[in-house]
């Protein structure tokens, strides 16, 4: 009774995977794979040097298909503003840019260190992580946040993503 | 201009939604939460697993939708306003 049932051949894998992902670090291991983090860095770099040039930068999925913003909307003007030194103006604008900017930071350092510091740094990161849960945390919090965005303040919000009320 | 732009929009989000229905299985609850809440890492990660979960030809579509709608953003159209 309550005999574990295995997973077909072939998907076990993904099965291991996907509860790893649930369980362990899923920051640490993304900033693991080099250039999977400095792909993603060198993209974000991208996508905030079109916001600063006002130029059309990632068209979101949400807001574009369905006018509806995403969790993320509005993260890479709020971002820049924090580089500006602009900290109300960034809060207002997006309330994790913060954490977002310290994100990219670490994804950037992942991926341009050598092995010798690259290594510590990713591991101090996911015991960090599994200390605390952090990543799950923020999703939360950033989850929560949208939604209460969206439910109390619907008109600042979709003026903050440059979109009609 | 406006239907292609629909019609880029349309195609961007059903590609996102099929790359973040291979994902959850793969990566796990809080790395799909992840490309919910940042599309821009569903896109990333979309092409880094392409080969391996059969999704080359959705991620040729999706960034074809996203260049028409930049190159028609940048030609004027009311992209990001409705």
């Amino acid at each position: 009774m309550g005999a574990r049932v295995d997973a077909p051949s072939g998907s076990s894998p993904l099965l291991a995977e996907a509860q790893r992902g649930m369980t362990a670090s899923p920051f640490a291991s993304m900033l693991r794979s080099r250039p999977a983090a400095a792909l993603l860095a060198g993209i974000t770099a991208l996508q905030l040097g079109l916001v600063a040039f006002g130029l059309p930068g990632w068209p979101c999925p949400l807001l574009h298909g369905l006018g509806i913003p995403c969790p993320g909307c509005g993260l890479s003007r709020a971002a820049l503003e924090l580089l500006h030194g602009q900290w109300r103006a960034a809060l207002s604008r997006h309330a994790f840019a913060p954490a977002f900017l310290v994100a990219w930071v670490a994804v950037c350092g992942t991926s341009l260190l050598p092995e010798g510091l690259r290594l510590p740094l990713i591991d101090g990161v996911e015991r960090l992580e599994r200390r605390t849960g952090f990543s799950a945390l923020l999703l939360a919090g950033l989850v929560l946040y949208w939604i209460a965005r969206w439910t109390f303040a619907r008109e600042t919000l979709l003026l903050l993503t440059g979109r009609q009320p | 201009m406006m239907i292609i732009n629909y019609l880029a929009a349309i195609v961007c989000l059903i590609c996102w939604i099929l790359v973040l229905l291979k994902m959850f299985p793969a990566e796990g609850v809080v790395k799909g939460i992840l490309a919910i809440i940042c599309g821009l890492y569903a896109f990333i990660w979309g092409w880094l697993n392409a080969s391996k979960l059969n999704l080359r030809n959705v991620m040729v579509l999706w960034t074809i939708a996203i260049v028409v709608s930049i190159a028609l953003s940048l030609m004027g159209s009311p992209i990001y306003s409705r």
